[in-house]
This record gives C-alpha cells, sequence and structure tokens, in this order.
C-alpha cells in the first residue's frame, strides 16, 4: 500500500507538472506574440495570433497592414511631389498660386483673387509661423481703405428698382468693369429720386461686405460710434511679383479671401514639406524594399515618380513585368481598368486613397508598387517585420505541440487515475477502497462551484494580465507584474485549475464507483427522511387517529371557534359569549382529559421503574385507569407476573441444582462408605497371592478416588451458586503460607521438591477467609506436588506493592502441557491428558472460586514447562483488635 | 468390654463396624433405623451409640433428640452429610462426635475409644500435681516428659514436646510461628522459615486421630496455632 502510495504521489505531481507546463507554454505564447513595427507613422504592435502560425509572413495581417499603409504612404508622396517637385526635383523657386492650391486641396473653394507666392517663402513663412495684428477703424475710413467707393458703377437696382450693391466695379482710380452710360445713369437717377446721402450708400457697401462672413472682421461698438476690427496678417513674405496682399486686391472681400488663402496654402505645405522630407528618406531607391513607379499627366506632360531611377523611362509593359516579378506588388490604372497584384486591397480603396490626396489628374495615374520579397534592405518596417514574424510563429508551431503532449499526458494521467479511484491516494487524503464518503453530494457541488468561481475569477486575472502585456507593447505603459511573475501566475493558475478538476472529478468518480453519489446527496437524506415520516405514519395509522385525527379536530374547533367569535362581535354580542363559554368548556374538558391521561400513564412508568429494580411483585391498582391505560396498566400487571414466576422459576431451579448435586452425592457416599469399608477390611485379610493383591489396590485408590470427586463436586457448586458463607478476617497470607508449606513439607519430600519460600519484608495482611484461603493454598500446594517435576525447585514468593499483596508459586511441570490456561481451570480439565490419575481434576477451579469469591485475582501462566500462579489480594491495613 | 449400638439402615456397613470394632473387644448391638436402636437401647445396657442420620422411619437427629431425653450415653453421629451445618446440628441436638462417610475405620475406632474413656473415666485423673497437664485425652507429664493420648503413650522429640508443653501450658492462646520460635530457640525470629509447621505438622499426625480434623491442636490458618480449651 505504501508503494503504491508513492506511486501515486509521483503521477499526482506529475499531473500537476503537466498543468502547469501547459499554461505555462500558453503564456510564452501569448506574451511572446507581440511584433512592434517602426514605420512613418511611428510604432505600430502586431498580435500574432496562434490561429496564424501557419500563415506566411506574405498573408498575414501584418504584412497586409503594412502594405496598405507603403500603398497609401506612396500615393499621398507622389501626390506631395507633385506638388513641391518640378521634373522630379524638389523646386524651391516654383511659383505656387495659393488661391488654386488652397482650391486643388478642398480647403476654399470660393473664387477669389490669385496670387503666386514663392515655394521656398511659404515653406520658410510656415517654419516661422503666421501672425496676426488686428487695427481698429471706423466704418466710413474701412469703406474708403482701398480708395473712394462710392460710385454709380458698384451699385445696380433690383427687380423691385431698389438700388443696392453690385460689386466693386470702381475703387479710387480703378475702374474694373465699366456699366453702359445707360444703366449708370439709370442709376444715378434712382439714386436721387431715393435721396440716399453718402453715408447710407456706404452703409449699404458696409452690409454687403458683412454678409460674405469674412474671417477677421469684426464690428464693435465705441462710444456709440461703430467700429471695425480686422486682423491683418504679419506679412513677413510678399509675392512672386513683389506685391503685398493689399497691393494685390482692390476691396475688403477679395483681401480677406487671400488672407486666408495665404494662410492655408503655408498651412498645408508645411505639412507637405514634412511628410515629403520623411517618405524621400523611406522610401529613397535602396533604402527600402518598397519599390513604387507612379506615372501621371500633370501640367499637360506625363511625369513618373519612382524610386528606381533605372525604369524612368521605361515603358509601362516593362515596368509591370518587372514589378510583377516582387513577392507583393499591385498595378493600377484607373483609366484603362487595369487592377492587378497580389495584395490584399482593392482597387476602390485605392481610388479613395488617389481621391484623399487632390491629385490634379487623378485618373491619369498609374500606380506600380511592389515590396522586394528578399527583404535585402536591411532596417526598414518589412524588413523588421519579417525578421520578427519568422522568429515567432515557428515557436508557436514548437508551442503548440508542446501543449498537446503535455494535454495529453495530463488527460492519461486522469484517465488512469479515473479507471484506477478506488485504489489511489487522494487529495482527501485517505485510501478510498471502502472510504466512506462523508460529505455530501450537495456540498461537493457547493465546493465545486466555489472552485469553479475560483477558476473564473483566475481567468479574469489573466485576462488582466494579458490586457496590461497588451498595453504596455501598444501604449508603454507599465505591466501589471514583472515577466517572472506573469509566468509564475500562469503556473499556478495552471495547477489549481487542474487541481480543481481532478478534485472534482476524482469526487464525482469515486461517488459513481461507491454508489453513494445519489446516497450521499442531501437530497437522498431528505427524501428518505420523508419516506421514514410516512412510513412511521402509515406504521401507526391507529396513532394518527386516536391522536392527530382528534387534536386537528381540537384545533380546528378552536380556530373555527375564535372565528366565529370575532365575525358575531358586531352582530351579537350575546351569541358571542355563549360561544365563549361553550368553548371554554370544551377546552377545559379535553385538558382536564390530556392531565388525567398523563398523569396515569406517570403513574404506570413509576411502577414500570420499581418492577425494573426488582420489586417484581409489585403490582398496580388498574380501578382508577381510563382507556389505553388501564389496557396498559393491566400489560404491564401481567409482565411483572410473568416476570415474578419467572424469577421464582429460576431461583429453584438454581436451588434444585445443588440440592441435586448435594443430594445425588449424599447417595454416591453411602454405597462407597460401604467399598471403602470392606476394601479396607479386604486389605486387613493381608491377601498376599498376585494379582489380587494389586487389585485390591486399584479398588482402594479408585474408591478413594471417588470419595475426594464427590466432595469436590458438592464443593464446586456450592461455590458456583453463591451458596456459601465467608467468615472474612483478619489474616497473615505470609504465614499461611508459611503454615502450608510446613504441612506439606513431607509430600515435598516425597516427591522430590525443594520449595524456595521468598516471604517479603512485612506480613502481608488480607481480609478473607482463613479456612476458604487455606483451601486455596492446599489446592495449590496438592497441585504443585502432583504434577512438578522430580528434583526442581518450587519458587513461593509473597510480595507487597501497591497496596496489594501478590503471591505466585512457580514449578516445572513434570509432563508438557499443551493446554491453555483457561482450559487448566475449567472443570475436570487438568494439565496431563491422562485423566487416570489421582485427583478431581477440579483442584485448580475450586481455586480460582474461591480466590474469586473472595475479592482476589486468579491467574496461570504457562510459558513452556513454567507453570505459574498468582494471588493477588487487596492489602487489609485495617488495626484489628484480635 | 463396653457394648456399642451400631444403627445405619444400611446393613453391611454395621457389618463392617461391626468387624471393626470387634476387633478392638466391643460387644456390638445392631439397628437398623431409630426406632429399633431405641427399643434396644431400653433393653440392653448400652455404652455407646454410633447412628446414622439419613435412615427410614425414625431418623438419628430425631433419634437422638429423644435418646438424650433420657441419657446420657456418647452418640457418635455417621453421615454422609458433610456440611458444617449439618455438624452443627448434629452435635447441638446432643451428639457427642460426627463422623462423616466414607469414613476411616481406625479414626472410627480411635473416636469410640476416647469417647468411652470420656464417658467411663471421666475426672478420674488427679489434677493436684502441678507438673500435669491435661487437654481433653491428651495428658503431658512434665516431669517424666511422657505424652499420652487416650492412655496412649505417644513418642515425641524434645523440640516436639516443648512446642506442645507451651501450647498446653497457654490453652486457647494462639501462638505464631514467631512467638513459638522465640519460646523455643529463644532466638529472635528473623526470616524464620517453616520448620515450626513442620514440627506443628508432626505433633498433630502423633496425638490426633485424624490430623486433617485435629482434636487438640489446631490450625489458626494465616494466623498461627493453638491448643482448644475444653
Amino acid at each position: 500500500m505504501k508503494k503504491f502510495g508513492w506511486k501515486s504521489f509521483g503521477f499526482a505531481l506529475l499531473q500537476q507538472l503537466a498543468a502547469a507546463g501547459i499554461f505555462l507554454a500558453i503564456a510564452g505564447m501569448l506574451i511572446n506574440s507581440y511584433i512592434k513595427v517602426d514605420s512613418i507613422d511611428g510604432s505600430r504592435v502586431y498580435k500574432i495570433l496562434p490561429a496564424e502560425n501557419n500563415v506566411e509572413f506574405e498573408e498575414s495581417e501584418v504584412y497586409q497592414d503594412l502594405f496598405r499603409n507603403t500603398v497609401s504612404d506612396i500615393i499621398q508622396f507622389v501626390a506631395i511631389r507633385e506638388r513641391l517637385e518640378t521634373d522630379g526635383l524638389f523646386d524651391l523657386s516654383k511659383n505656387i498660386d495659393v488661391s488654386e492650391l488652397v482650391s486643388e486641396l478642398g480647403i476654399n473653394k470660393a473664387k477669389t483673387v490669385s496670387s503666386e507666392y514663392q515655394l521656398d517663402d511659404l515653406i520658410k513663412w510656415g517654419k516661422y509661423g503666421i501672425g496676426y495684428e488686428s487695427r481698429m477703424m471706423s466704418l466710413s475710413d474701412f469703406i474708403n481703405y482701398f480708395g473712394y467707393c462710392v460710385y454709380p458703377e458698384n451699385f445696380k437696382l433690383d427687380e423691385y428698382g431698389q438700388v443696392c450693391f453690385d460689386d466693386f466695379n470702381h475703387v479710387g482710380d480703378i475702374v474694373i468693369r465699366e456699366k453702359s452710360p445707360e444703366e449708370i445713369k439709370r442709376i444715378e437717377e434712382e439714386l436721387e429720386n431715393s435721396g440716399y446721402g453718402k453715408a447710407q450708400l456706404e452703409d449699404l457697401i458696409f452690409a454687403y461686405i458683412m454678409t460674405q462672413n469674412l474671417d477677421g472682421l469684426e464690428v464693435v461698438q465705441e462710444n456709440g460710434n461703430m467700429k471695425v476690427m480686422i486682423s491683418f496678417m504679419t506679412e513677413r513674405y510678399t509675392n512672386s511679383s513683389g506685391k503685398n496682399i493689399s497691393e494685390s486686391v482692390n476691396n475688403w472681400i477679395d483681401y480677406m479671401r487671400l488672407q486666408s488663402n495665404l494662410a492655408e496654402a503655408v498651412n498645408a505645405l508645411t505639412l507637405d514639406y514634412q511628410r515629403y522630407i520623411i517618405c524621400t528618406n523611406a522610401y529613397a531607391e535602396n533604402k527600402s524594399n518598397v519599390k513604387y513607379f507612379v506615372r501621371l499627366m500633370s501640367e499637360d506632360k506625363l511625369s513618373t515618380y519612382t524610386n528606381i531611377q533605372e525604369l524612368k523611362t521605361a515603358s509601362d509593359e516593362n515596368v509591370t513585368e518587372v514589378f510583377s516579378e516582387y513577392r507583393g506588388y499591385l498595378i493600377y490604372y484607373p483609366d484603362s481598368l487595369v487592377f492587378m497584384g497580389n495584395a490584399f486591397l482593392s482597387d476602390s480603396e485605392i481610388y479613395e486613397m488617389v481621391e484623399d490626396n487632390y491629385y490634379k489628374n487623378p485618373d491619369s495615374i498609374h500606380i506600380w508598387l511592389g515590396v522586394d520579397g528578399t527583404y535585402s534592405v536591411r532596417g526598414d518596417a518589412f524588413y523588421e517585420a519579417e525578421r520578427l514574424y519568422n522568429r515567432i510563429v515557428p515557436g508557436v508551431d514548437r508551442i503548440i505541440t508542446v501543449i498537446v503532449a503535455l494535454l495529453l499526458c495530463w488527460i492519461g494521467i486522469g484517465i488512469y487515475f479515473t479507471l484506477t479511484v478506488g485504489r489511489i491516494v487522494t487529495f482527501e487524503g485517505k485510501s478510498s477502497k471502502g472510504y466512506p464518503v462523508r460529505i455530501w453530494t450537495e456540498v461537493l457541488l457547493v465546493l465545486a462551484g466555489a472552485f469553479g468561481y475560483g477558476c473564473y475569477r483566475g481567468f479574469l486575472l489573466l485576462m488582466k494580465i494579458m490586457e496590461s502585456v497588451d498595453r504596455g507593447f501598444v501604449q508603454g505603459t507599465n505591466l501589471l507584474m514583472s515577466d517572472s511573475m506573469q509566468y509564475l501566475a500562469f503556473a499556478v493558475y495552471g495547477i489549481y485549475l487542474s487541481l480543481t478538476i481532478s478534485l472534482i472529478w476524482y469526487s464525482i468518480v469515486r461517488r459513481f464507483m461507491a454508489k453513494t453519489l445519489w446516497k450521499g446527496s442531501l437530497l437522498y437524506r431528505g427524501f428518505t427522511l420523508i419516506k421514514k415520516v410516512l412510513g412511521f405514519l402509515l406504521n401507526h395509522r391507529n396513532t394518527v387517529v386516536s391522536v392527530l385525527v382528534p387534536y386537528n379536530l381540537f384545533l380546528f374547533v378552536n380556530i373555527a371557534g375564535v372565528v366565529v367569535i370575532f365575525r358575531q362581535w358586531s352582530v351579537s354580542v350575546a351569541v358571542s359569549v355563549v360561544i365563549m363559554i361553550i368553548l371554554i368548556i370544551f377546552d377545559s374538558v379535553i385538558g382536564v382529559l390530556v392531565f388525567r391521561s398523563n398523569a396515569e400513564r406517570n403513574e404506570i412508568l413509576k411502577s414500570i421503574e420499581r418492577i425494573h429494580d426488582g420489586e417484581v411483585e409489585h403490582k398496580i391498582d388498574t380501578g382508577i385507569f381510563h382507556g389505553a391505560n388501564k389496557v396498559l396498566a393491566d400489560g404491564v400487571n401481567n409482565i411483572g407476573d410473568g416476570i415474578q414466576k419467572a424469577v421464582r422459576t429460576s431461583m429453584k431451579d438454581e436451588q434444585m441444582k445443588t440440592d441435586l448435586i448435594t443430594n445425588v452425592s449424599h447417595d454416591i457416599k453411602t454405597p462407597l462408605t460401604s467399598i471403602i469399608s470392606y476394601v479396607d477390611l479386604l486389605k486387613r485379610l493381608k491377601i498376599k497371592e498376585e494379582p489380587a493383591k494389586s487389585y485390591i489396590d486399584i479398588l482402594d485408590g479408585k474408591a478413594q478416588r471417588l470419595k475426594q470427586l464427590t466432595d469436590d463436586l458438592v464443593e464446586v457448586s456450592k461455590i458456583s451458586s453463591g451458596n456459601i458463607i465467608l467468615n472474612k478476617e483478619k489474616l497473615n497470607l505470609t504465614e499461611l503460607l508459611n503454615q502450608g508449606i510446613g504441612e506439606f513439607s513431607d509430600k515435598f519430600r516425597e516427591s522430590g521438591l525443594e520449595v524456595i519460600f521468598e516471604r517479603g519484608d512485612k506480613p502481608g495482611y488480607i481480609y478473607a477467609d482463613s479456612r476458604r484461603m487455606w483451601r486455596v493454598v492446599e489446592n495449590l500446594l496438592n497441585n504443585v506436588c502432583k504434577y512438578a517435576l522430580r528434583d526442581t525447585r518450587v519458587y513461593v514468593d509473597v510480595t507487597a506493592e501497591n497496596d496489594r499483596i501478590d503471591v505466585s508459586i512457580k514449578n516445572i511441570s513434570r509432563q508438557q502441557m499443551n493446554i491453555s490456561p483457561e482450559e487448566l481451570t475449567e472443570r475436570f480439565i487438568r494439565g496431563d491428558s491422562a485423566r487416570s490419575t489421582e485427583g478431581s481434576g477440579l483442584g485448580l477451579s475450586i481455586a480460582q472460586s474461591l480466590t474469586r469469591v473472595q475479592g482476589g485475582e486468579f491467574e496461570i501462566y504457562l510459558d513452556g514447562d513454567l507453570f505459574k500462579v498468582t494471588l493477588s489480594f487487596p492489602e487489609c491495613k485495617k488495626m484489628e483488635i484480635e | 468390654m463396653a457394648n456399642i449400638l451400631v444403627c445405619d439402615d444400611d446393613k453391611e456397613i454395621v457389618d463392617a463396624i461391626e468387624i471393626y470394632l470387634r476387633q478392638d473387644g466391643y460387644k456390638i448391638f445392631k439397628a437398623y433405623d431409630g426406632e429399633q436402636a431405641i427399643e434396644l437401647l431400653k433393653k440392653e445396657e448400652i455404652h455407646l451409640l454410633i447412628m446414622d442420620v439419613m435412615m427410614p422411619r425414625l431418623d438419628g437427629i430425631r433419634a437422638t433428640f429423644k435418646i438424650r431425653e433420657y441419657s446420657s450415653i456418647p452418640i457418635i453421629m455417621l453421615s454422609a452429610k458433610s456440611e458444617d451445618t449439618d455438624k452443627i446440628l448434629g452435635l447441638n441436638i446432643g451428639a457427642d462426635d460426627y463422623i462423616t462417610k466414607p469414613f476411616n475405620p481406625l479414626e472410627l475406632a480411635a473416636r469410640v475409644k476416647s469417647n468411652l474413656r470420656r464417658y467411663t473415666s471421666l475426672g478420674s485423673l488427679n489434677t493436684d500435681n502441678k507438673a500435669i497437664f491435661q487437654v481433653g485425652g491428651l495428658v503431658i507429664n512434665d516431669e517424666t516428659k511422657q505424652v499420652t493420648v487416650d492412655d496412649e503413650p505417644v513418642k515425641m522429640t524434645p523440640i516436639e514436646y516443648n512446642i506442645l508443653l507451651l501450647l498446653v501450658k497457654n490453652q486457647g492462646k494462639v501462638f505464631s510461628i514467631d512467638q513459638i520460635y522465640e519460646n523455643i530457640w529463644n532466638e529472635d525470629a528473623i526470616g524464620v522459615d517453616n520448620t515450626v509447621a513442620v514440627h506443628i505438622r508432626h505433633i498433630r499426625e502423633k496425638i490426633e486421630i485424624n490430623p486433617r480434623e485435629p482434636r487438640y491442636l489446631k490450625v489458626v490458618w494465616g494466623v498461627g496455632y493453638k491448643i482448644e480449651k475444653q
């Protein structure tokens, strides 16, 4: 069993280690499945799912994502290049019409004055930042800032013939649009008719400006006068013609719009420039595994943007040939509906990208894009991603193999334990073969639930850990716990899960095997209890009828009575009172009956107690009892009679037995007397001739033995029936033994025995019947004389210890004793099987009985041929006066 | 010689007793129940009666009871009833001795002799002599150092004689082994073995009819020895 226990323990340990291993592997897989790729837009983290372990890098999500980003980058990059370059070179002296640019980029499409600025200036402007300065003007100053403008050319008549502002056609000296003289005349007439003064017309102009919703214009009240607040851009640079904004326009509307476009253009170009720098670096020839080739119509001529210079002049077909060789490539001509490639992008996605980047001629664009499958350029995003990916993915494969192997190991051990669950050492501590399952099944289920909840919480914790790992990679935040702690948590969780499953599973299996799954459940206990109660009620149908029914009736009557009283109270007090009185009388009668019944039962119980205590002649006076109690009392009396009769018979029988033995022994003795006497007479005849003489000797011996036997028989029967009277007194057991040994000295000498008497220091006083005590010692010494080996020593020791006087008599048996000490004291049994020798075989039995009857202990020990008898009596310390 | 009436319902026993006692020179009369015994007692001059207890018609107890109304002859009861209570009953209603069956013929003869001596020569001894001690049939003459039991001389060793004399001189007093040793040997009794007990046994064998049921030298088990006062 012990060996088996160790084996099982080893297996159990192995199983837990396997579970820990599984979770460690899972942890390793999960924690190490992150790929961090630095791209031009910053870092990105990808997570490799175990499901992707068979996917090639080029098919993986990482690759797809990188590819998509690359496509997007290139499309943007080419658009920027188109804007910033001239003939494929970055051209700082390029003149850019800010209004056109803003319009192309879709920022501000309102029609406005165009003004060309040098790229260099704009980028520098963006670097330094755009500043504004606020200025206050009176309404009149504001209106006439660019020159006097209240000319009829600037007004018109609406459909109702009312004068309204038309446009800044004539400002100061500049006449932009001349109206026909008739029209001017008509307006002048109308102006005269309407009686508008100069101020009113200025108001009209101002109102028109304000309706244009221009940024940077605000109306404020100052001392009751209307003033206008204008944000003027600090003009760091002039346009390519050396003009300020105010020199390029002739009214506020154009001014504000141009100023706004300029600001937008500066911002957009600044961003473009930054991007341009980054992308030029990132996608420079031989600095990236990404190859691109874009052709498009720009400024009415075909421009090519690529990082493969040698292909720059190649035809579209050649380019396609080169690019379709790449591991990942994309070819897109929207004008001839060509879309090729092995990337996961759709043409509409690319179309959207093109659209988003405001190409001048989006339909003319031809895009070739490829990624070198050898990743020969080190350090770019694809190279890094590929390297990391191919480091992790095969590892995932191996880890999954390990997990499967460990899982199989775990399940294997589980099956082994399940099959041998009857014998294994389980976590409940004991060998379960026949091990009583004490926990109720429900408790087990609750425990299982608790453990299960623990598993759930553990799972949540693991999820949290993983989340923190995820966040750590993606956002760089701190981990929930250190790396080794994470693994430890996984391993511990694995062991916990395994233990929980084992515990619950083995318990259920064991219960199932021991068939206690149902029997050990609380439900079963409840079920059997109900069954018992029902069975009990069924077995005691009479009691149910005689007690439960009246009891319920009593309750019913009372409740009904109380209810009736309450309901009648409001109707008729008198009727209620009458019902109440009837109810009280009814209850009182029943109370008296119950009291009487209980009192009678107590009486009967007392009587039973008395009979039980030995007063068998006690009788119950049945006259005062009623009903069932009377029957009960009669029954008790009858049982008492029976007991009395039985006791009498038994006493009589015992007496008769003793009398019988005594009488029989008397009847035997009378003829025996004749036999002994005549044998003696025969002996006196001094018959010399053999064999008559030896026959007479045999007769003599047997007659004497018969005499001894009858005496002993009577003695034994008296002792065993308790028919002897003891005259107890204080006596010195040592002295008695001394006397006894003296008495037997001749016999000992005859038997060649030497007695060694060790008498102790002080007299061994005991309280006993001296003659009976002598009988004990006599029998024992007689026994020694009869059965001890010749020429040996007999040891008689008296010791006084612990308030007891102990006597031991030891001798070496003459014959082999193949008998137990118990049998020796049984009647008619002696140490040897030869029963024909002298003695009755009752000697030891009598000695033992007499010792015990006097309160002593009598023991026989046999050890080989050593025969030892010990007597033990409590020491008598009482001072007795002789 | 004396006339002895033997009464027992068992004829063979009566015959056996007759054989034994006739050898000692007694004249034997025989009866087989209590009534016969009483009739014979009236007719003949009987000196001693040996009677069984359990007999038909009139049993030994009742017969003894009746006989004691007019006669004081020694009655020895001979019975198979060996209980103490039987003996006490027999002796109380007037029997002088009680012998249980089966009996030892020599013991019976000795008791008959002892009882007859007591009956016929009671008080005949001159007890004025300070050197003569008597207990029943046991007489010790300290001058001649002679011991007789029922007039029969008994041979004794000096130590045995001294022990017996000590006990006889202090009739009724119980002497422990140590006390006897100190008195006889005049030495402190330290670690005394059972020498005294052995001597006592020898004395009993010499002076008692049945040493197992001594009349004179009694063993007080666990205490010591004494001569019963008579």
